[in-house]
């Protein structure tokens, strides 16, 4: 019972440093999935709660769309382009929504994966960056819609029912600066991970 | 510890502190009763709830967590189970709500050891059982605090397993399940333990759950990830924390006889314990998940008496049919006065330490009990004489 087993314990400041890289990684990755849902559930809680206002966003388009066409036309094909408009519209914003939902999903898995271990490949950290730029470009158009406020700005009558009001905006904004936190975080960290990684030449720490 | 330890172990180092056999068993009794004595117990008994010395699943199931519910589960929890070895400890860079449950991780040899060893002199063999308990525990239980905190106890998947080989060690990774309800697989290195929970202060991060019943394992030494640690390992080594125990136990109890003046810390009875070392290490380092035949087997050999197996509903008709200004001078009102006593001085220790995790403690020499009828007695207890008579 005399053997001293403290020469078991990997506590070099690499390995400590490595491991912290790796778990701030995977609680990043979570961070981003969840941010992925949040996406998707703001999205249809706004729509759900917001129906009257999207309702009539349509009704101005459908009118639009009446000045803009030939009468001689007819009323039926005039009707189709309105319809058809309309779906493009919503297809549109679920394409951009799905895509928006599967890249962040794909990327907070990816850094979860990477985590634990598995390897992956750099391209979730190039759409990281991606969302990153997405994020603060976010982050600037709601700096100037909080200047258009305070100026009394108005903005386009068609695009009233999308534009969020002020406490909208603020929620907005923190998501926003959290998400930017989160993906900056994660692209040092995941570009730490793959560095120890090649020096060790092998999996997760956990292993040695 | 298990019961193994608490029971039979304690019983083996009582005897080699040179006590009688029937004192042995009234010390090794108390000692494993601290396991047991809980509020469920106590109404059954109609004893003194404040004297609880542990929860049950099912009351801690039902247990709040909210600020006064968590310090009545720090108040059980860090005085018998999770002695808190450093209250001043400094900590730089974090919040003062961390700092508080960073000074409440439990380690061996602390000065609340000191205090718990001394508390129990003169007093009776009911007192040196909790006492015993509580120091065997703060080895088994080091680096894991006694107030729910996923901040201080929780680990992560991190954990290997080391076992000795001819020329070195080897390690291998430790897998947790969480099934109650499963037995732990030894073999397979299959162990269960509390479900992760992301609150603060949910139940399942309080003292060691997050590592299952690892630390309660004599044989078993591992390396893992505390979540207090900063990503440093630390090893547990289990056969060496508890053959310290083991010796540590039967010094102090040779201090609460009379042998030695006054009660070191970092102090082992080596010389006491040499002729049966090598039994006691064979014990530690067998790889089962109950130790008691073994530590029965070797109290009896050093007794020559046979250890009653223990039992609990031993003393309770004596304490229900004493009259009540006898109750104090029955086996379970001495251990109730016992317990009210620890978690007087221990709950006092870190309330003017300027934690409050344990709640506002009165000091009932200075101010009187208050509303707290239950520590009436203790009065009478601080100034009495050897409770034994």
């Amino acid at each position: 019972m005399e053997k001293n087993f403290e020469s078991c314990l990997n506590n070099n400041p690499v390995s400590i440093k490595y491991r912290k890289s790796e778990r701030t990684l995977y609680a990043t990755g979570l961070g981003c999935m969840g941010y992925a849902i949040w996406s998707v559930i703001r999205t249809l809680l706004q729509t759900y709660f917001r129906y009257e206002d999207i309702k009539e966003f349509f009704n101005v388009i459908a009118r639009e769309v009446v000045q803009v066409m030939d009468p001689s036309l007819g009323e039926d094909l005039i009707r189709l382009t309105t319809i058809l408009t309309d779906i493009l519209i919503i297809a549109l914003m679920v394409v951009a929504l799905v895509v928006s939902f599967l890249l962040r999903f794909y990327v907070g898995r990816s850094a979860c994966l990477e985590a634990v271990g598995k390897k992956k490949r750099v391209i979730y950290i190039v759409f990281a960056v991606l969302i990153l730029l997405f994020d603060i470009f976010s982050i600037y158009g709601a700096a100037r819609e909080f200047g258009n406020m305070a100026n009394g700005t108005s903005t386009e009558d068609y695009l009233a029912p999308w534009m969020p009001n002020f406490l909208d905006e603020v929620a907005e904004l923190l998501l926003s600066i959290t998400s930017v936190i989160i993906m900056l975080e994660m692209i040092v960290n995941a570009i730490r991970v793959k560095v120890f990684r090649k020096k060790f030449k092998g999996g997760s720490v956990n292993e040695r | 510890m298990n019961g193994d330890f608490h029971y039979y172990a304690t019983y083996c180092t009582a005897i080699l502190a040179g006590y009688s056999h029937e004192e042995a068993c009234d010390i090794c009794y108390s000692a494993q009763f601290v396991d047991l004595c809980s509020r469920t117990f106590l109404s059954s008994v109609n004893g003194p709830k404040a004297a609880a010395t542990t929860q049950l699943s099912a009351e801690l199931v039902e247990q709040k967590t909210d600020f006064l519910g968590l310090q009545e589960i720090t108040r059980i929890w860090a005085s018998f189970h999770f002695l808190p070895y450093d209250l001043h400890a400094e900590k730089k860079r974090c919040s003062r709500a961390y700092r508080n449950k960073y000074r409440m991780i439990c380690n061996s040899n602390g000065a609340l050891l000191a205090d718990t060893v001394n508390l129990a002199k003169d007093k009776s063999l009911q007192a040196v059982g909790i006492a015993m308990h509580i120091t065997a525990d703060t080895w088994a239980h080091k680096y894991f605090a006694g107030t729910p905190s996923m901040a201080i106890n929780n680990t992560d998947n991190h954990f290997f397993e080391i076992m000795p080989e001819e020329d070195g060690y080897k390690v291998r990774p430790l897998k947790f399940s969480h099934n109650p309800g499963a037995k732990d697989d030894i073999e397979n290195a299959v162990y269960v333990n509390s479900l992760y929970q992301t609150s603060e202060n949910t139940v399942m991060n309080l003292g060691h759950g997050r590592a299952g019943h690892l630390p309660d394992y004599s044989f078993i030494r591992y390396k893992y990830l505390p979540a207090w640690g900063d990503y440093k390992e630390i090893l547990k080594d289990n056969p060496s924390d508890y053959i310290h125990a083991f010796a540590q136990l039967v010094y102090a109890m040779q201090y609460l006889r009379g042998e030695h003046e006054s009660f070191e810390l970092n102090r082992y009875a080596w010389e006491t314990i040499e002729p049966y070392r090598d039994e006691i290490e064979a014990i530690l380092e067998k790889r089962q998940l109950s130790d008691s035949d073994d530590w029965k087997a070797l109290g009896e050999k050093l007794s020559g008496c046979e250890i009653p197996d223990f039992d609990l509903e031993k003393y309770k008709e004596e304490y229900k049919k004493a009259p009540k200004e006898e109750k104090g001078y029955t086996f379970l009102g001495k251990f109730f006065l016992g317990a009210l006593a620890q978690k007087s001085m221990v709950t006092g220790k870190i309330y003017r330490s300027g934690n409050p995790l344990a709640g506002v403690s009165i000091d009932y020499e200075k101010n009187g009990v208050g509303a707290v009828k239950d520590y009436l007695k203790l009065f009478e207890y601080s100034y009495g004489g050897n409770q034994n008579e």
